[in-house]
């Protein structure tokens, strides 16, 4: 079978969209390999938006989210799924029309479906995170959100980027016409030039049936909640410590971790309506530290993405000051304390 | 010669509820540019899309009218020098104003004589004077929220604007904003038409964009879109359930309509009506179908933007989510079942309302407090009802249909009220929990059972007695907390309804339970603080019915009588505001007899009476010494006196106070022969005070129903 077709695999989709925003200029970053709650976790986007450096990045992200897990039994809820992430900075212009421009790379022709850009005020509150922008309906199912960032980890941004993220599990069962996600395509069968089977095609309940199972048998019943209330409060003070340091990568790292043992802890029932906003605020107020950390590196690092002397030159100037100086770019080389 | 003027701010698609006032705000902002800009028209017109919103002015004038300009210059001592030559002064303004110093003339003012000019300014062509105008438009309109998306420039609109048009006649106009350049590009439907369309000229804006599948006029857009969904019903067996507002917010999501039906399984009409509306309506969008006898059909009508291709498919995906959605309702409503509210009580421990406030188990017994003690005021026969209702009502917050399933969130009450009916809680029980947020805005419908408007009251009596405790109280235009809406409830209720509550002895009973718990509040000012909340809120309440401002102070600042202590009107007085019904009453009365010939001098004369106590600081007796009244007009004015309290006290035991006014005026005549021929300031002390005491009475006597010394009338200078 010669030839990518987004509407006979999952994978082959993820190939297409892949190709797509490859030719539009993204770095294909790939996930990140730690549980976070959205491809807007990832690094890439979040520390990524922060500053006036340009950016293109566009990756799948596995998405976890415990309370979303309903034992392998809803057709379409499940606790990890698969989003695509893509993050234009500074938004272009046609940025709308390059998101529907990827549409048609999947094989969807926006003429003939009923195709919604829905008001939506995106929010964060745990990454301190906020943008305007929508959510994009296909014939009544929300298949993306597109959001212009305002702010990232509290920090108003000087340069908004457009951030589009896919639910690609949901846009493959549509393009499938799979009522059931365990029915998904995700890689066709693959036979040799006589004809012979080399691999039968696999679905996403040969993937990921067990795995939800479990995994939602321990999100809701299993983990161990003493000792995740032990990891948040390690992890927060890890990141805190980290961040102090001017480690931005770790520190940062720290932040994802404690953001997911919240969303354990939550999923499990143990942080009650009132606490679960003191928590909240403690993932961003860490996250909101590790914003900062990060702009004051690349200034350190005389934000090295802008390749333009006199851009560069603007915002340095424009930022410079003795916090900036402060920032050790080196930290990661150098003795730690 | 006139032109026709087009100016469209071309935008990424606009949250729907977001383009009438934009229309609405641009319409007045290109009014006054035109207006300050001396550029008339005949006709100015705005039409909006979720991607555009555009100004379309006919017959505008192609040049400013001119002007004269009277302009006033130096004075003359400083004009001239001794020999009578111009100084700088006087050059400086010729210079500034580009007139000949020999064409002044001079003026004479209050402050002395001046040298002045007219200064003729010729009109410019409108193509000239249009482009910082209509640059300046876009910045001129605000909204909810509004964002960034140029880099390096903190410019602000709802969604990033693409392109500009704009256009004079067959020009066009060189506007810039946002960083773009006017021209004569739009664009025509993000899908059905993509790409730019050359509008030819301003007068063709409409029709331009209706071939490339774009109703620009939302007015024509909303009748079709109405007319059709109506007509889907139909077809599809029933009628359309009725919704204004959803028609507006379907057109305003779309740039062309189309319509379309689809059905979901029959199963799901076991589910409440409310739910199943919630699930078309809130999250979706689509008309609900109703038939003649009033059920649900099994299907609805959804509004597409444009365009026919994929239909089948596009009605089956929009099935298949609006399915998945029932089946979440269904799940949490047989979940729900399962526990009923009686059972969930002690659950309502577990969650804080206000930080700082308590939980909603707290909330529940004071409310059943609340709700007992205010039935016994106005339906003592609703009192158990109430109070039970008011031990249950909050359960739901803890269900499944509201507490997971967010788009059902809207139904908390409503959902409450029908799962007490099926766990056999009897039907005022029931019905008071269904409706205990109502009013929930001017114009919501009030809950239609005494136990319900109790229930009511004493929600939002406890939401605003502890709003203002933990410190939410509204300020300026903020309410974060909709402490003021439930004000506006309270005293709707009581209006409405004519319920004699009164408002300072039901807010002690509202913070009581929080004093008791925070000793350390300080209780006098936040009483304070609440009786001006109280007040403000009747009011508005007044101020809404179009009572004049001086009718509703005179009213709300009346003394009335303590329903305690039913005497000579002097004894506990309460302020006018504190029972909103009789208040209402008094004020509209007052209003009404504002028409009547012998109500001027009637304000005049009492203010006579208010202004000589007003002035008199010593203390008066307690009551007026008939043995020391000299003067046969005192003793005829303590006479009338006492035949009006006698005429009058049935009257305002029975609030027939259109009936105590006149009576009232019957004193008239005594007080005008008591001011001819009784001097109240004389130098007996004994006697003075006298005369004071009853002059006040008869001024208490006015003030149980309205103070007239807040009442302007013609003829006197407030």
């Amino acid at each position: 079978m010669p030839g990518v077709n987004p509407g006979r695999s999952l994978q082959e989709m993820m190939l297409a969209i892949e190709t797509y925003w490859i030719e539009r200029g993204c770095v294909i970053q790939q996930p990140y390999p730690s549980e976070v709650g959205a491809g807007t976790f990832n690094p890439a986007s979040f520390l990524r938006a922060l500053g006036p450096e340009p950016w293109r990045v566009a990756y799948v992200e596995p998405s976890r989210r415990p309370k979303d897990g309903r034992y392998g039994e809803n057709p379409q809820r499940f606790q990890q799924f698969y989003q695509y992430q893509v993050l234009l900075k500074p938004s272009p212009p046609d940025v709308v029309d390059l998101y529907f421009g990827s549409l048609r790379a999947i094989g969807i022709a926006p003429a003939e479906h009923d195709l919604r850009m829905v008001e939506d005020d995106w929010e964060s509150p745990t990454l301190g995170a906020a943008g305007l922008g929508w959510q994009i309906w296909m014939d009544g199912t929300e298949i993306s959100q597109f959001t212009y960032f305002q702010q990232c980890g509290g920090i108003e941004l000087p340069v908004v980027s457009a951030e589009m993220t896919y639910g690609l599990d949901r846009i493959g069962m549509m393009l499938q016409g799979k009522d059931r996600v365990q029915d998904l395509a995700w890689a066709a069968e693959t036979r040799d030039a006589a004809g012979h089977l080399v691999m039968p095609a696999v679905t996403w309940g040969d993937l990921w049936l067990q795995n939800e199972k479990e995994w939602s048998r321990y999100n809701f019943e299993a983990a161990d909640v003493p000792g995740l209330f032990e990891m948040f409060k390690q992890w927060e003070k890890e990141a805190a410590r980290l961040l102090d340091l001017y480690l931005v990568a770790p520190g940062y790292d720290a932040v994802i971790k404690c953001s997911h043992v919240f969303n354990l802890l939550d999923a499990r029932g143990a942080i009650s309506v009132s606490e679960r906003v003191g928590y909240i605020a403690r993932v961003r107020k860490l996250a909101r530290k590790a914003a900062t950390a990060y702009v004051k590196q690349r200034e350190a690092l005389g934000f090295p993405l802008i390749k333009d002397d006199a851009e560069r030159a603007k915002w340095i100037t424009a930022a410079a000051g003795d916090d900036a100086k402060a920032a050790p770019a080196t930290a990661g080389r150098g003795r730690a304390s | 010669m006139t032109r026709d003027l087009l100016f469209e701010i071309g935008v990424e698609e606009l949250p729907g509820g977001y383009v009438p006032p934009a229309l609405a705000q641009l319409e007045q902002a290109a009014r006054d540019g035109l207006a300050a800009s001396r550029l008339g028209f005949a006709d100015l017109t705005t039409y909006g899309t979720p991607r555009r919103l555009a100004l379309l002015v006919r017959g505008l004038a192609d040049r400013q009218t001119d002007v004269d300009e009277e302009a006033t210059g130096p004075a003359v001592k400083a004009a001239y020098d001794a020999d009578g030559a111009p100084t700088r002064a006087l050059l400086g303004f010729c210079q500034g104003k580009g007139v000949d110093p020999k064409s002044v003339r001079r003026v004479a003012t209050a402050r002395g004589e001046y040298v002045a000019v007219t200064v003729h300014h010729a009109g410019r062509a409108a193509i000239e004077v249009l482009p910082v105008l209509l640059g300046a438009l876009p910045a001129r309109l605000t909204f909810p929220k509004s964002m960034r998306w140029i880099p390096g420039d903190d410019a602000r609109f709802a969604r990033p604007v693409r392109w500009l048009v704009a256009l004079l006649g067959d020009d066009v106009v060189a506007a810039r904003a946002f960083g773009l350049e006017a021209g004569r590009s739009s664009f025509g439907h993000r899908f059905l038409a993509p790409g730019a369309v050359k509008i030819k000229s301003a007068g063709r804006y409409l029709e331009a964009l209706e071939k490339a599948s774009v109703l620009a006029d939302h007015r024509a857009r909303r009748a079709l879109t109405a007319e059709g969904v109506a007509a889907h019903a139909v077809k599809a067996g029933g009628r359309v359930v009725a919704d204004d507002e959803l028609v507006d917010i379907n057109s305003f999501l779309i740039e062309t309509p189309s319509v379309f039906t689809g059905r979901f399984d029959a199963r799901y009409l076991d589910l409440p009506r409310e739910v199943i509306v919630t699930a078309l309506r809130e999250h979706q969008r689509y008309f609900a179908i109703e038939t003649a006898d009033g059920g649900l059909l099994p299907a609805f009508v959804a509004v597409r933007n444009g365009g026919e291709a994929g239909m089948e498919r596009v009605r089956r995906g929009n099935e298949d989510v609006l399915a998945s959605r029932l089946e979440d309702a269904r799940f949490y409503w047989e979940t729900d079942l399962k526990h009923p509210p009686a059972g969930r009580v002690d659950d309502l421990a577990n969650v804080v309302w206000i930080e700082g406030l308590g939980t909603l188990r707290d909330k529940a017994a004071r409310l059943e407090a609340l709700a007992g003690a205010i039935a016994e005021r106005i339906a003592p026969d609703a009192a158990a009802a109430a109070k039970r209702a008011a031990l249950l009502c909050k359960t739901d917050l803890l269900s499944e249909m509201i507490g997971s399933g967010k788009e059902y969130a809207g139904l908390q009450g409503v959902i409450g009220g029908q799962y007490a009916a099926r766990a056999g809680e009897p039907k005022p029980v029931a019905e008071a929990i269904a409706w205990h947020y109502h009013p929930r805005f001017a114009g919501d419908a009030l809950p239609p059972t005494a136990a319900g408007l109790v229930l009511a009251l004493a929600d939002k009596l406890d939401h605003v007695a502890g709003a203002f405790v933990a410190g939410k109280t509204p300020t300026g235009s903020e309410d974060p907390y909709g402490v003021r809406r439930a004000g506006n409830g309270v005293v709707r209720i009581l209006i409405e309804k004519t319920f004699a509550l009164d408002l300072r002895e039901a807010t002690m009973r509202a913070t009581a339970p929080f004093f008791a718990a925070g000793p350390d509040l300080p209780q006098a000012a936040l009483m304070k603080q609440l009786g001006e909340f109280w007040r403000g809120r009747v009011e508005a309440a007044l101020e809404q019915e179009g009572l004049a401002h001086d009718t509703r102070e005179a009213a709300l600042e009346a003394q009335i009588e303590s329903d305690a202590k039913p005497g000579d009107g002097r004894g506990a007085a309460r302020p006018g505001w504190i029972d909103p019904a009789d208040c209402r009453a008094r004020a509209r009365v007052l209003g009404a007899f504002r028409d009547d010939g012998r109500f001027a001098p009637l304000v005049i004369l009492y203010k006579r009476v208010a202004n000589i106590l007003k002035a008199a600081t010593e203390p008066l007796p307690e009551a007026v010494d008939r043995a020391r009244l000299a003067e046969a007009a005192e003793r005829d004015l303590a006479a009338a006196l006492d035949r009006a309290r006698e005429r009058t006290a049935p009257l305002w035991r029975s609030r027939a106070y259109e009936a105590v006014l006149p009576a009232l005026l019957e004193m008239e005549q005594t007080i005008h022969a008591f001011f001819d021929g009784v001097m109240v300031n004389v130098e007996d002390e004994t006697l003075r005070r006298n005369r004071l005491r009853l002059l006040a009475d008869v001024r208490d006597l006015f003030l149980r129903g309205w103070d007239l010394s807040r009442v302007v009338v013609e003829g006197e200078k407030g």
